[in-house]
């Protein structure tokens, strides 16, 4: 993994990190919104322009890949860079939360 | 089709979020907008005082791929408006509890917008500054490039220079503007670094300019006397030369100017109020010669405003 890719998605925002699980399932845009806010009982609700920007920079930088377009809505899914930037980010979480019922 | 009313606002170039209060403001008094005209005309359409958050996105991709785009904001309930000087305008009518909805939910993404705004619109008027004003400015306060100086180039040099200052003054007011998003969310030390960078670069390009105002009316010049007078061989002369001889009827003063650009004026005479001879450049003197009617001590003065060439004064 590139340096840069390092640099920009580990550690991952909350939204880059909630982009990537999504797109475990071919999805698009609007769909990764709601599909979070469904899994956050409706507490994150992703922003357009953060979710647009979001896409195009990963797409730009290779973490996911567009599949097709459908009624105006291009629908992508995550590639092999971006199960691995994935991994690296879970593996992270696991260790703060375990770190975290430890320490309580 | 009801009222409508047109107001100009001045925003700089990262004041899109006082643009977006002002256009929120102007739906809850019951004005919506229509269009955005050059330089900052916003017209308004009278409608039923509501409210309404306005926001403003700069994404060149969004615009390169808009129908994808405007669907993404569509489905989360916003209104696309229009594009102006890429940016694109969205609304959305909110009750007051969600009112100030963004389109940006990290920090992240609010700095990446930024990055769109300086490369796309920041960038361009720096390439501007160092590969067009800056030369454009050296040529002309210099004289080069085929109009040697003359009164269209002068006058071209000092709006140059204004126009130089005035990019330097927005580009720190710009700076001044980044830097109070900036410093919202990012918290690190860097920027501090960045913007004080940002800064001493500005100042080096005022002294650059500066540099060049200086080095143009800096005079480059050599006199040498011979055995009956002197010559001049100027690069550029900004300055009075005078030279004095002792004189007596049926003496002549023999000039041959070779200009190459700027401005030379000669003078010759006892004293200043009682001239023999007086020529400039614009006349192109070239070769000439003044008989002494009257013996004394004559003053030969040559001014010069970047005058380039060679002048030779002989006495016979």
């Amino acid at each position: 993994m590139d340096a840069h890719i390092k640099k920009v998605y580990v550690p991952m925002t909350e939204t880059g990190f909630y982009i990537l699980l999504c797109l475990k399932e071919p999805n698009h845009g609007y769909g990764i919104v709601q599909k979070v806010k469904e899994l956050t009982n409706g507490d994150i609700v992703l922003a357009p322009g953060t979710m647009y920007g979001s896409l195009s920079k990963m797409e730009k930088d290779g973490l996911i890949s567009f599949l097709r377009e459908e009624e105006k809505r291009k629908i992508y899914v995550i590639t092999d860079l971006g199960n691995e930037v994935l991994r690296i980010e879970m593996n992270r979480i696991e260790r703060l939360y375990q770190n975290m019922r430890e320490m309580l | 089709m009801g009222k409508t009313k047109t107001e100009f606002k001045w925003y700089t170039i990262p004041q899109y979020r006082k643009e977006e209060q002002y256009l929120s403001e102007m739906h809850k008094k019951g004005w919506k907008l229509t269009r955005v005209s050059w330089p900052g005309f916003y017209h308004f359409e009278q409608c039923e005082p509501e409210n309404v958050t306005y926001r403003l996105d700069y994404n060149q991709e969004g615009i390169e791929n808009k129908s994808e785009y405007v669907q993404m904001f569509a489905d989360c309930g916003w209104e696309y408006l229009f594009d102006f000087v890429g940016y694109s305008y969205f609304r959305k009518a909110s009750d007051e509890a969600e009112m100030n909805e963004e389109i940006f939910c990290d920090d992240d993404s609010r700095l990446d917008m930024m990055r769109r705004v300086f490369k796309g619109r920041i960038v361009p008027l720096i390439v501007i500054f160092f590969c067009c004003i800056l030369p454009q400015l050296f040529i002309n306060m210099n004289g080069f490039g085929g109009g040697n100086g003359n009164i269209v180039q002068h006058v071209l040099a000092y709006l140059l220079l204004a126009l130089g200052i005035i990019y330097i003054v927005l580009f720190g007011i710009f700076a001044m503007q980044f830097y109070q998003y900036e410093k919202n969310f990012a918290s690190d030390e860097n920027i501090k670094t960045k913007y004080v960078c940002i800064f001493i670069g500005l100042i080096i390009a005022l002294m650059a300019m500066i540099g060049i105002v200086c080095w143009a009316n800096h005079s480059r010049y050599k006199v040498t006397d011979t055995e009956s007078g002197f010559i001049l061989d100027a690069e550029a002369l900004n300055e009075d030369i005078v030279k004095e001889y002792e004189l007596k009827p049926g003496d002549s003063i023999y000039v041959n100017h070779d200009g190459d650009g700027g401005e030379m004026y000669i003078s010759i005479g006892k004293d200043p109020q009682n001239l023999i001879f007086y020529g400039n450049t614009f006349d192109e003197f070239g070769e000439f010669a003044v008989s002494i009617e009257e013996s004394g001590i004559y003053q030969i003065k040559c001014v010069g405003k970047r005058a380039k060439g060679k002048l030779e004064v002989e006495i016979k």
